[in-house]
């Protein structure tokens, strides 16, 4: 009869360095990479040679995302109304109607509760053009000359860790419409950009569209809390990046509410 | 209880409760279990690079599954073994690959003496228990390594399979008589 199990007499010996250089914590937190130790082990003797140049590059896109970085907080708003529309054109059309959709459901059972009550909409936008990877140009040139291999330009775009739906939602209960703001009636949204660290930490929010102080700062507020990102990747590497969400902010009246 | 002092378990599961907003806070946690993992993962597939993959995917399904641990009392390293039981049935399972069994001298001696099986030769001894071994499905036969190659104590078993610890002592006790009734038969034949 052949034995299902191959046994032997003693434990594969393995070193604690040789443990040590099978783990690779950062690999996990990319869906990307179906997390395979053969695989990173080979990825390692291909990046030797790229190491170099893919260093470099990233640390000058560090570099620029820190002086973007500074440099929006220093513009005045004027400036700032330019990047709403490439922001909001990003958003995959389909993506936007969704969560729209979503919305006006929430919107039915907050109104069956027979409340008025102020209605928060948020549609979630990732703002390419505010990407720090998205000026490749500096890195591909070096690279493309010493190894021509495509796969080095590689490119994941950040994204929440929970998913679009899970954020839009987070967005939509925990967004408070300021009470202070209710006898203006005013609605609109703020845009706040946003920097994702290496990490997936959401750092350094700014509002980009500014719709009066206490607007901005709930906005502020519930960007700084939000659920962690997964970071932008170049060929693996964690990148810091930009991204804007817009959260919009309405009252939902009485009058407006269908099937009471 | 797993080489782990009361401050490693707690804070492990302060460190789950942190995990569950930033994946991230997950790290600790990694950096402090992987060994073992791996070194349990290491001894079934008997080779170190694919031991290295099912760990890391031991880990990732871990940090998939943060949102719902749940602190019942069971340390967080429990909860890590037995993801890493199942996904390894789910390795063998799914892929061609040989399962191994590190059989050594204290595995079998400790299963001689907990079979009372007497006075035969050596070899023919280690013969009719690799046999019985090889009858076990996979999962019965986790249990006896953990048991009596891996040491770990019925009340460490039972958590780690999320049974009670009498249940996991009745478990691995009817599975050493069935394996003794192997034994004997094929000393016999």
């Amino acid at each position: 009869m052949k034995s299902r199990y191959i046994f032997k007499k003693k434990p594969l010996t393995v070193s604690d360095a040789e443990i040590q250089s099978y783990m690779d914590f950062d690999a996990l937190l990319s869906p990307k990479v179906p997390v395979s130790g053969a695989k990173v082990s080979a990825w390692k003797l291909y990046v030797v040679s790229g190491l170099v140049a893919a260093l470099t590059s990233v640390a000058v896109y560090w570099l620029m995302d820190k002086w973007n970085h500074t440099d929006t907080q220093e513009i005045p708003s004027e400036k700032v109304q330019a990047p709403q529309h490439p922001m909001m054109n990003s958003i995959p059309e389909e993506e936007r109607k969704s969560s729209l959709i979503q919305d006006t459901n929430e919107e039915k059972g907050v109104i069956d509760k027979g409340q008025p009550k102020e209605k928060v909409e948020t549609t979630l936008a990732q703002n390419k053009s505010n990407l720090v990877k998205e000026t490749p140009p500096a890195k591909a040139e070096p690279e493309t000359t010493a190894l021509p291999q495509p796969r080095e330009t590689q490119l994941i775009q950040a994204q929440p860790l929970v998913g679009i739906d899970s954020l839009t939602r987070y967005f939509d209960t925990q967004v408070q419409y300021p009470l202070s703001a209710l006898k203006d009636s005013i609605e609109g949204q703020v845009i706040v950009q946003f920097t994702i660290e290496k990490d997936g930490r959401v750092t350094h929010p700014v509002v980009l569209q500014s719709l009066g102080e206490a607007f901005d700062q709930e906005a502020l507020r519930v960007v700084s809390a939000m659920p962690q990102w997964q970071p932008a990747r170049l060929n693996d590497r964690p990148l810091v990046s930009k991204a804007s969400v817009p959260i919009t902010f309405s009252i939902i009246r009485n009058s407006k509410g269908r099937d009471l | 209880m797993y080489h782990q002092t009361k401050e490693d378990i707690s804070s492990d599961l302060q460190a789950m409760e942190k995990a569950k907003q930033h994946p991230s806070a997950f790290r600790p946690i990694y950096e402090r279990h992987y060994k073992r993992i791996y070194l349990f993962v290491l001894n079934k597939v008997y080779d170190k690079d694919l031991a290295a993959e099912v760990s890391a995917q031991v880990f990732y399904k871990a940090l998939e599954k943060v949102g719902s641990f749940r602190d019942t009392g069971v340390p967080v390293t429990a909860w890590l073994y037995r993801i890493a039981l199942n996904e390894c049935t789910d390795f063998f399972r799914k892929t061609s690959k040989n399962r191994y069994v590190v059989l050594d001298d204290l595995f079998a001696n400790f299963l001689k003496e907990e079979m009372e099986v007497e006075g035969s030769l050596e070899e023919e001894w280690m013969d009719a228990l690799k046999e019985a071994l090889s009858q076990l499905p996979e999962e019965k036969l986790q249990l006896i390594e953990m048991r009596f190659y891996e040491g770990k104590s019925f009340r460490e078993i039972g958590e780690i399979l999320d049974i009670s610890e009498s249940n996991a002592k009745v478990r691995t006790y009817r599975l050493l008589e069935w394996m003794k009734g192997s034994v004997l038969k094929s000393k016999k034949s």
